[in-house]
């Protein structure tokens, strides 16, 4: 009984951060193809890093909990930091431009580095939590519901991957994109 | 930084199928990719500052 709760409540945190990070790329792709703005080298990066951290707790929920998917999250969530922390560090002295449209006052890079933190921090929490390692049979029976998240994650990098095709092809994207190469 | 996603994209694609063999150590080859970008990023500003 104690076990099950454990594991129900360690769903319930996988499945709210995994919508909180799909829910920021589908925002950075609303910015992108409703109100016009490309992405720079380090937006993309950050995403690339956004991507990682749905993966890690993807393979939790797909195959059972295990250190090496938690560090798959941690080492994606510090690697977004540190790309959104180098943006804001660019953007931060007065005088210079800053970079795209700003959301309830502060603008991506700066979510994204909060984000970053947070997800970083609270998964270092829910790792220590010894009882989640013991079961050997705490894989998720997939059903409708798991393959519709497993889904739109999927989408969603496609999605990206023919954006960033689109704007860069397969060379280095520009620090400041002002058309799509397509 | 299109192979990233590509890699990226496959590795979403074998979660979802259900093969873990190879996820690891192809999202270490994505880690590692970007990681060359932002350097790369880096140092292409310095240049250009210095």
């Amino acid at each position: 009984m104690y076990k099950n709760k454990i594991w129900r409540w360690e769903i319930f945190c996988h499945v709210m951060e995994l919508l909180g990070v799909l829910s920021v790329l589908g925002l950075a792709c609303i910015f992108q193809f409703a109100l016009q703005e490309i992405p720079c080298s380090l937006c993309l990066l950050q995403r690339l890093g956004l991507f990682g951290i749905a993966l890690g707790f993807l393979m939790n929920l797909r195959f059972g909990f295990r250190p090496s998917h938690y560090a798959i999250v941690i080492l994606s969530g510090i690697f977004t930091a540190l790309v959104a922390l180098r943006q804001i560090a660019l953007h931060i002295l007065p005088g210079t431009q800053d970079y795209g449209i700003p959301l309830f006052g502060l603008h991506l890079y700066t979510w994204s580095f909060i984000i970053a933190m947070i997800v970083v921090v609270f998964t270092t929490l829910i790792l220590g939590i010894d009882r989640q390692y013991f079961s050997t049979t705490n894989r998720l029976i997939m059903n409708k519901w798991w393959h519709g998240l497993f889904a739109i994650s999927f989408l969603l990098c496609l999605l990206n991957c023919a954006a960033t095709l689109a704007e860069c092809g397969f060379y280095k994207c520009p620090a400041d994109p002002t058309h799509y190469l397509l | 930084m299109a192979f990233a996603f590509i890699f990226m994209m496959l590795a979403f694609g074998l979660t979802w199928m259900g093969k873990r063999q190879v996820i690891i150590p192809i999202f270490y080859l994505v880690l590692l990719m970007g990681t060359f970008l932002f350097i790369t990023d880096i140092t292409t500003k310095l240049s250009i500052q210095l």
